[in-house]
């Protein structure tokens, strides 16, 4: 074992210890944590923001390339920031009328294609009580229909409908079973990595030999 | 509003400059990176002088990073203006250090010295191990040998001198003690005996044999642990039981061996006959640099290569005449400078080859030509290369010879075809009818082997088993002695996946196909698997059928779309199709477009489009492949006209050409017809929207039933009113553009009207800018609706952290300091939800959440005590606003639920009976 | 009201039903106007950020000002920020700069380690679940177990059944069969739903019928 003398790796030590102590509760080391990372986040987005979005983006279209028409949304963003005034803050609007125009436009036929019709077309399967596959397809095919019968909001779950309702949250609950193991698997691989970062980088046990 | 006057700001700002200045100054000596050595200029031969390559070596431990070769026709530029110029630039990759400290071997006491060759730029490192004899020698010319190292980059530990020096060497350590024998395998063999005992003959699957080691690994073992110089001979050896030294460490110098040779090449950036300086300046990763000295060279246009490989061939019963010959190296293809081949007869007496009759000119791809006229065997061509600036060169004349030529068939439907549906940038060629293949893949699951010893004597040399005497010197080094055999003993039964190939173009709607083994069941593919699986087929003969279907589920007409094959199924392997050996090449060529000066759409060099053999070469395809795509860049869609004929080659060299295509041009289509059904569907959405909407104007009231998180929310509201405690209301991380967001925002404003009205104070912490400014829109309107204006505080509405989980930690940190009593989460979440629903959870508010981010349901439904699921949380701000044209949209979104169920219904019944048509309107394909 | 209601009215319809349309076309002008908007979109972004980064440095600054509880550990939000912007600035991005180094070691670190609370926090949450009131959870929680234990070697080693009767599946056969079938059902249902909701929800705003986002008033 042979500990590190990098003092950058002694932070990153530390703060891995502050924002575990949160676990057990709310502490001094790990507000401080806590407003360090929004800290160096800002900061680091502010860096990143200015180079891979001001000067690329904007700067050199606009004033090395001459895409003089990039002025437009920059005014409109503008009149975004113009909020901080309370007497024009309507004009905001305009930029945001663009953005959720377009955002909702492109959505209908994007949305219909890939969660309708192609959500349609693949429960449209071979039903059979032979194969195993076939009967698959005969869950698939009444897993999808009882789904759709508890997203009703028009009718009351009661009675043979309300069974049929009832039948498709039980179809929703073991999807969301599913789901819920299959991510946990990998939520669980990141945390042995921060160990592994603590054990290798910081107390130098190389567990790889 | 102006920033506040706080004290902590110019603080602040000085101590981080005072930082910065520190740490500038503790930075240290700056020493640039090492200049490279064995700089050298090739120019490569048989181009237009455009092309020379400069390379260099650069050693992998050193601290260079970039190499920037900078090169102009005027050297005072590379002195003063060297900013100007834009240089080449070479990066090489960081070597990351190994955290493992056994990488490195002290070898102190073993005895080995150092000794430098500097006859060159690098000196070349020799090992010797010191003996008796030559111990003083080594004293005095070399230097002792502390330690080799296995890594790449000296350890930042240790402030040796780092030398470089030329050198391959391994450490040896070959293990102690018995080595248990190893497997090998020969494939396909079996035992049999001959005259001379046993051998190894034909057989149906592999056969593992026991062996030991061959008389020279154990040589090889046998001289232990040491520093061996590579040799290619034994690199199997070296690198099984060695290691390769990177570094030898000596008292007071560390020298590094690995290096590898880089290169710059300028392509088309110089002029031939000019004389040009250039330099190198290598930076460090500190941005350190070292320049080289200032060097020339002047790159020659020199004269194409003679064509090679030359031969005719005269087929006496055609009649036809085939001549082949290869015009330029094809390593070098891309550099090649090459204006026409001229094909000629040697005439008498014309020993320098400057006459003869012409026969034919061909554009600088072609390799083949069928010549007309009248020869016989014995009668003597030449070609002659010419390159661009007009410079022959002959190659040596080469006889016909007579043999038979096979007569190749142009393929069937050939077409060129305006590819649709893109943005005017693709033609393609089409040719060939539907054809199917089959593939079987046996295995045999458990596999059983049936052990034979072996006698003494018998060894393994190559694929071959031989028996020797003991003792006899004729046995081979490389022989391994034998002990057991298993042969694999034959299965009963086989796992077999029986595939099928489309082979087609885009212009044939070919989906589906049906299988089936042994004149059985139909087995029809509809879902487009490809195969089937016969996981327990007995061995012996099956018959393998398998025919292509149209998209309505009907076989197709044409023989070549259906195959059926008796396959012997005894032994594991991939049995396959034998494919065509005849391939097509498609050639191609196009007229210059000028706008004036300016060159718009650059043409095939020298066309005339009537003439086949002055086109290029626009590429190759095998025979079932049936397509060939070009797609051209986006300046130059919609123009140009571009001009086709194929060649069809057999495997004997053969060819037919056929006619021209075109010309024609790439066009971009108006309406994408495969996103019809799409188009309609949206309409007929519209308009059953817009037919609810009406109803619920005329005052038409539609039922809702209860959904327990909308419910619940005046209940959450009210206990955090009487508790005192804010509320919290998380948006989620994605921008204005996704729907989630914007249905969170809605619910937003009627949860931020109550909590108005309840005088409730409401934190909206925001990830995106453009959301946190709707936001804040949205929540000082709804404040002020509710009569409350000056209750609005445009600080509970801002923006928390700039990444996901400094946002997580964030919002954590305030539902824990804030108590909140009741937490809403609305919008697009991701890992990070957990977290918050967690915390919030602990700290004992209660939540709400609303998501249509599937993976976080799950989290969800366990963490908070109302989870809205999907479409739940979009119907949400209908429930919420109790205006009748929302709750219309409602009751029209539930009929859609009703016509999805009669669709389903109807498709699935059209796929189980195989009537497909219904299934077919639903199945787009936009990946053409 | 015609420039502070109609004329944002008439922009959302306007840019929806463009971009409605542009899907369906493969023009070379339809893709070059869908660039023009990815491009114009990327620069009202630009801008708009600068207004997050006044919110940010407000609050914290506001804290500092009013002397709120805490208000040190603002302090330490801007000074961090300041400092991680003004070495990104002048020293530059690269490998070993203290840019770098910050975020290596103070935001990768924070972040990577928040992330790996969520191991924990997912047992808890999955004991809470076991603890349920309903039926329902149990039968998440069951499939949560079976897929869990179905992902890992250990679910083939616990499959004790399988050497006795071959043919039934394993911890992972049956863990697949959920992934495949129930779940598979489940996310089609949810989806056909979801995408309704997503085109309604924007049909209303094209339409003008759902304007809360403009902030215009109800």
């Amino acid at each position: 074992m042979h500990i590190s003398m990098n003092p950058w790796v002694w932070i990153g030590v530390f703060f891995t210890f502050s924002v575990l102590s949160f676990l057990y509760k709310d502490n001094p080391f790990y507000k401080l944590a806590e407003h360090v990372t929004v800290g160096v986040s800002i900061g680091y987005g502010l860096v990143i923001w200015w180079t891979n979005s001001v000067i690329p983006r904007f700067y050199i279209p606009v004033f090395e390339q001459g895409q003089w028409i990039l002025i437009i949304p920059a005014i409109l963003g503008l009149m975004m920031v113009l909020r901080i005034v309370p007497k024009y803050s309507w004009l905001s609007r305009y930029a945001i009328c663009f953005s959720v125009g377009a955002g909702s436009g492109m959505a209908i036929p994007r949305s219909m294609q890939a969660q309708v019709l192609r959500q349609l077309e693949a429960t449209m399967l071979n039903l059979s009580f032979t194969s195993g596959a076939g009967i698959n397809n005969i869950i698939i095919f009444f897993g999808v229909l009882t789904v759709l019968v508890y997203f009703f909001f028009s009718k009351e779950h009661k009675g043979v409908f309300g069974g049929v309702a009832k039948v498709g949250i039980w179809f929703l609950m073991i999807g969301f079973g599913a789901t819920f193991g299959y991510t946990v698997m990998a939520r669980l691989s990141l945390f042995i990595g921060r160990v592994l970062f603590v054990l290798q980088d910081f107390l130098g046990i190389n567990l790889a030999g | 509003m102006h920033l506040p006057r706080v004290r902590a700001v110019p603080v602040a700002v000085f101590l981080c400059v005072g930082i910065w200045l520190s740490v500038l100054g503790c930075a240290g000596e700056r020493v640039g990176p090492p200049i490279p050595t064995e700089i050298q200029v090739s120019d490569i031969p048989a181009d237009d002088g455009t092309n020379v390559a400069i390379g260099w070596r650069h050693f992998t431990a050193s601290s260079a990073r970039q190499y920037d070769v900078y090169f102009s026709s005027d050297p005072d530029s590379l002195e003063n203006n060297i900013g100007d110029l834009e240089p080449l630039t070479r990066t090489v990759q960081a070597t990351i250090h190994s955290i493992e400290d056994s990488l490195a071997t002290n070898i102190e006491d073993v005895g080995y010295y150092l000794l430098l060759d500097k006859e060159g730029e690098i000196p070349i490192a020799h090992i010797i191990k010191a003996t008796p004899e030559n111990r003083d020698s080594l004293e005095r010319t070399g230097e002792k040998i502390i330690a080799v190292e296995h890594d790449f980059a000296p350890p930042k530990t240790d402030d040796r001198e780092l030398k470089f020096a030329l050198g391959g060497f391994f450490r040896v350590r070959p293990p102690e003690g018995e080595i248990a024998p190893t497997q090998k395998t020969i494939r396909e063999a079996t035992l049999s005996t001959d005259s001379t005992g046993l051998i190894i003959s034909e057989g149906k699957s592999d056969m593992l044999f026991d062996v030991g080691l061959s008389k020279r690994e154990r040589d090889f073992i046998s001289k232990g642990e040491r520093v061996e110089p590579f040799d290619e001979a034994c690199s199997d050896l070296l690198f099984k039981y060695g290691r390769e030294i990177l570094a030898i460490v000596t008292e007071n110098t560390r020298y590094s061996l690995p290096s590898e040779n880089l290169q710059a090449l300028l392509h088309g950036q110089i002029e031939a006959g000019i004389e040009y300086s250039y330099k190198i300046i290598i930076i460090d990763k500190e941005k350190n640099r070292s320049e080289s000295e200032v060097m020339t060279f002047t790159p020659v246009d020199e004269p194409p290569l003679p064509a090679t490989n030359c031969s005719a061939v005269l087929d006496e019963n055609s009649g036809k005449l085939l001549t082949t010959w290869m015009g330029y190296n094809p390593g070098l293809a891309y550099f090649r400078d090459i204006d026409r081949f001229e094909i000629r007869s040697v005439s008498e007496n014309d020993t320098a080859l400057v006459g003869g009759d012409l026969l034919g000119a061909f554009s600088q791809d072609f390799d083949r030509a069928i010549i007309e006229g009248d020869f016989t065997a014995g009668d003597e061509f030449y070609i002659a290369t010419f390159d661009k600036a007009g410079a022959r060169v002959v190659g040596e004349p080469y006889a016909i010879v007579t043999g038979e030529l096979s007569s190749p068939e142009m393929v069937r439907n050939m077409a060129l075809v305006d590819v649709k549906n893109d943005d005017g940038g693709a033609l393609a060629i089409q040719w060939g009818v539907p054809t199917i293949g089959i593939t079987l893949n046996i295995t045999d699951f458990s596999p059983e082997y049936d052990k034979k010893e072996i006698p003494d004597g018998y060894y393994l040399v190559g694929n071959e088993l031989v028996r020797y005497d003991e003792g006899d010197t004729a046995i081979p080094a490389n022989a391994l002695p034998v002990y057991d055999a298993h042969e694999w003993i034959p299965a009963e039964a086989f796992e077999v996946v029986f595939r099928y190939q489309m082979y087609m173009n885009d212009g044939n709607k070919v989906y589906y196909a049906k299988l089936r083994v042994d004149e059985g069941k139909w087995e029809k593919d509809f879902q487009e698997m490809g195969f089937i699986n016969l996981p327990d087929l007995p061995a012996g003969e099956h018959i393998f059928e398998a025919i292509l279907l149209d998209p309505n589920g009907k076989e197709l007409e044409n023989p070549e779309a259906s195959i059926v094959k008796t396959v012997l199924i005894d032994k594991p392997g991939l049995i396959r199709d034998e494919l065509p050996g005849q391939y097509v090449q498609v050639w191609c060529g196009n007229k210059e477009i000028m706008d004036g000066e300016e060159v718009l759409l650059e043409g095939t060099y020298n066309l005339d489009p009537k003439n086949q053999k002055t086109y290029k070469l626009g590429g190759t395809r095998g025979y079932l492949s049936q397509q060939y795509q070009t797609s051209y860049p986006d300046s130059l869609r919609d123009m140009g006209e571009y001009y086709y004929f194929c060649r069809v080659i057999d495997p004997d060299g053969s060819f037919i050409d056929s006619d021209i295509f075109g010309p024609m041009t790439p066009k971009s289509q108006f309406f994408h017809s495969e996103k019809t059904v799409v188009l309609v569907l949206v309409i007929l959405f519209v308009v059953f929207v817009n037919f609810f909407l009406a109803m619920a104007r005329k005052g038409k009231d539609f039922y809702l039933r209860p959904i327990a998180g909308i419910t619940h929310l005046d209940e959450a509201l009210g206990r955090a009113t009487e508790m005192g405690r804010p509320i919290l209301y998380v948006l989620g991380l994605t921008g204005i553009s996704d729907i989630a967001t914007l249905a969170g925002l809605t619910i937003l404003g009627r949860v931020a009207k109550k909590a108005a009205e309840f005088q409730t104070r409401l934190l909206v912490p925001c990830y995106n800018p453009i959301v946190l400014i709707v936001a804040q829109e949205t929540v000082k309107t709804a404040f002020m609706d509710a009569g409350r204006p000056d209750a609005y505080n445009e600080d509970d509405v801002f923006f928390a952290a700039g990444s996901q989980f400094s946002y997580a930690a964030a919002v954590a940190g305030m539902m824990v300091r804030y108590r909140t009593a009741a937490n809403f989460y609305m919008g697009m979440f991701f890992a990070e939800s957990l977290i918050l629903t967690e915390t919030g959870s602990m700290s004992g508010s209660i939540q709400i959440a609303g998501t249509d981010a599937v993976t976080q349901i799950p989290f969800f439904i366990t963490t908070c005590d109302y989870t809205l699921i999907g479409e739940e949380l979009y119907a949400a701000s209908a429930y919420l606003s109790h205006d009748p044209l929302q709750v219309g949209t409602l009751k029209a979104q539930d009929m859609l639920k009703v016509i999805y169920m009669i669709v389903i219904v109807l498709g699935t019944v059209s796929m189980t009976s195989g009537f497909l048509w219904f299934v077919n309107l639903f199945k787009i394909r936009l990946e053409q | 009201m015609l420039w502070k209601k109609q004329i944002p009215l008439a922009i959302t319809f306007i840019m929806g039903l463009l971009l409605g349309i542009q899907y369906f076309v493969p023009h070379r002008i339809s893709e070059n106007f869908f660039q023009g908007y990815l491009d114009w979109a990327i620069v009202i972004g630009i801008f708009a950020a600068i207004l997050s980064y006044i919110s940010f440095y407000r609050v914290h600054g506001m804290r500092i000002k009013k002397k709120a509880p805490a208000w040190q550990y603002s302090v330490v939000a801007i000074v961090m920020s300041v400092t991680m912007a003004l070495f990104g600035f002048i020293q530059g991005r690269e490998e070993g700069m203290v840019f770098m180094n910050m975020y290596s070691y103070i935001l990768v670190a924070i972040e990577g380690t928040m992330f790996s609370l969520l191991a924990f926090y997912i047992s808890s949450a999955a004991y809470r679940a076991f603890r349920a009131r309903s039926t329902q959870a149990t039968a998440l929680l069951l499939a949560a177990i079976i897929v869990m234990l179905g992902r890992v070697p250990l679910g083939e080693s616990i499959s004790f059944w399988h050497n006795i009767w071959p043919s039934l599946p394993t911890f992972t056969g049956i863990a697949n069969w959920i992934l495949n079938v129930p779940n598979m059902a489940a996310k089609r249902g949810m989806q056909l739903g979801i995408g309704l909701g997503i085109m309604m929800l924007s049909l209303k705003i094209i339409l003008g019928i759902e304007r809360s986002y403009m902030g215009s008033g109800d």
